[in-house]
């Protein structure tokens, strides 16, 4: 699969195109892709990240300990991430569209067997394994596929699909909430299950693999440009491109500090609602705190790529995870619901710009070199980091009842992350800019 | 400083990636022996509650009972969890 969204200048057009112009809005059907990106995204990525609704439920059901029940969120993340290679391997070779189908009928499968569960276990491979094999197949695809529809102007498509990624939970979050109250967790797992089978059939049917499939140019093309030569992947350029990437400590460390950054979140994604309810608050109410929070990220996903490209990528993503880092500190003497709205507020500002100066920081680093790797590696990072986020609080609310060395951890991650940042090789030339000859 | 920080390699890996693995295995295996203990005192705790005045429930392991009283229910994870973890 791809790494970062390319700028326009990756798809630099030929020389008497140049200088020809376009619109950089008008009507096409890319758009309507990217919506069902975009869609598909929040249906499929909000199930986990609204996991922290579950919690008290699936608790009082089988009186199952904290530790036992988010080790389940862990393994889910844990097996996403490992899949996504494999992921982007299987949208390569069929197209997205017969990878968005297969995963969605794994992750409509994975979410009526997890409404059915009646053994520790069987959660673990319904709600881990299942649903995190089926969330990788049908999202890892999207962006690639996404990016076939465009020539030029990809930024604004990638910048819906990465705001896609909390508006899906601000709305998930809530309505579960709501389902869980009116309909058990079960009924909310087999409610969403068919609700999500009827809006994924409409919105395969509606995707198309490439503008060629309808008889339509990329968005973005010139009049009379040629463009037979899609975005392929060479393999051979790739392959030399990885090896010397691999000897690049910034290789390493990018994934690493997606992997702090990714810890520091994920405590408070998974916990904060159990945080709230611990609190005295209504699950309901406790939900739309988290719906806050990641609406308030939104803004932040969108302006962090903008704000590393102009201002300095790590200067940015520096202060982002330091306040995704420093706000955590509220949640000590957060305990009426408005301080919890507060906190929401705050951190979800830190939050949404936690991830998206890395591509930014891919490009300064490698220019336009194949960076399949690199992006698969961070994501690894990242998905290791939600899995050990997700996890931790509730091994460590069993040991000493309570939420305070977890809210630890997630801060020193974050800040852990920053100082990483700090001491990343500056981004004015890149890393390896002879690794063709 | 910084510079110097990210010259330093071990097996070919920056120190700063290495630190962050160590640091992060450790706590795993640490918060999860730890986790494990508690688990297990707990259902010793709650035998020696529960077979209080039966000493063939006490007694099954030949000794006081205490944590060896619960082996018969110790998950394999636990298991692992405690002979990985040095500090419990």
């Amino acid at each position: 699969m791809s790494d970062s969204p390319p700028t326009d200048s990756d798809l630099t057009p030929p020389s008497d195109a140049t200088s020809k112009s376009v619109s950089t809005f008008y009507w096409h059907y890319a758009w309507v892709i990217v919506a069902i990106a975009a869609i598909m995204q929040m249906v499929g990525a909000s199930i986990r990240m609204a996991f922290g609704v579950f919690i008290e439920p699936l608790s009082q059901t089988f009186l199952w300990d904290q530790g036992d029940i988010t080790l389940a969120y862990g393994i889910n993340s844990v097996v996403s991430a490992i899949a996504s290679p494999a992921a982007g391997w299987i949208g390569d070779r069929f197209g997205a569209r017969k990878a968005m189908a297969f995963g969605s009928l794994m992750f409509i499968a994975g979410m009526v067997i997890t409404g059915v569960i009646q053994e520790l276990w069987q959660f673990y491979v319904a709600f881990g394994v299942i649903l995190g094999t089926a969330q990788a197949i049908f999202l890892v695809p999207l962006l690639p596929g996404v990016m076939r529809w465009y020539r030029r102007q990809l930024g604004w498509g990638m910048g819906i699909l990465m705001a896609s990624w909390g508006i899906g939970p601000a709305i998930a979050a809530p309505v579960m909430g709501l389902m869980i109250v009116h309909l058990e967790w079960q009924g909310t797992f087999w409610v969403t299950a068919a609700g999500s089978a009827v809006i994924m059939a409409i919105l395969i049917y509606l995707y198309k693999d490439s503008p060629a499939d309808i008889g339509a140019d990329p968005y973005g093309a010139l009049p009379g440009e040629s463009f037979k030569v899609e975005i392929v992947i060479d393999k051979v350029k790739a392959s030399n491109f990885a090896s010397h990437m691999k000897k690049t400590s910034a290789y390493y460390n990018m994934s690493s500090i997606h992997f702090l950054g990714c810890v520091g979140h994920a405590v408070i994604l998974v916990y904060l609602i159990p945080i709230a309810v611990q609190e005295g608050i209504d699950l309901v109410a406790a939900a739309t705190i988290l719906a806050v929070m990641a609406a308030i990220s939104v803004p932040s996903r969108f302006a962090v790529p903008v704000l590393a490209d102009k201002v300095g990528v790590r200067t940015i993503m520096a202060i982002f995870y330091f306040l995704q880092g420093i706000t955590v500190i509220l949640l000590f003497w957060t305990h009426e619901y408005w301080m919890f709205y507060l906190f929401a507020v705050v951190f979800g500002i830190g939050y949404g710009g936690e991830s998206g100066g890395f591509p930014i920081l891919n490009r300064k680093y490698y220019g336009h070199a194949p960076q399949g790797s690199p992006y698969g590696f961070q994501m690894l990072g990242a998905g290791l980091g939600m899995a050990l986020g997700g996890w931790i609080g509730g091994v460590i609310f069993d040991i000493t009842n309570g939420y305070g060395w977890a809210l630890v951890i997630s801060i020193g991650a974050s800040i852990a992350g920053m100082v990483s940042i700090i001491l990343l090789e500056p981004t004015d030339e890149l890393i390896i800019p002879d690794w063709e000859t | 400083m910084a510079v110097q920080l990210r010259r330093i390699t071990v097996l070919g890996l920056p120190v700063q990636f290495l630190a962050v693995a160590i640091v992060s295995a450790a706590l795993f295996v640490y918060l999860s022996g730890w986790a494990a203990l508690v688990r297990v005192e707990a259902r010793s705790d709650s035998y020696h509650a529960s077979a209080f005045g039966e000493p063939s429930v006490r007694s099954t392991s030949g000794d006081d009972g205490d944590i060896s009283a619960t082996d018969g229910e110790e998950q394999p994870w636990e298991r692992v969890a405690l002979f990985v973890c040095p500090l419990h």
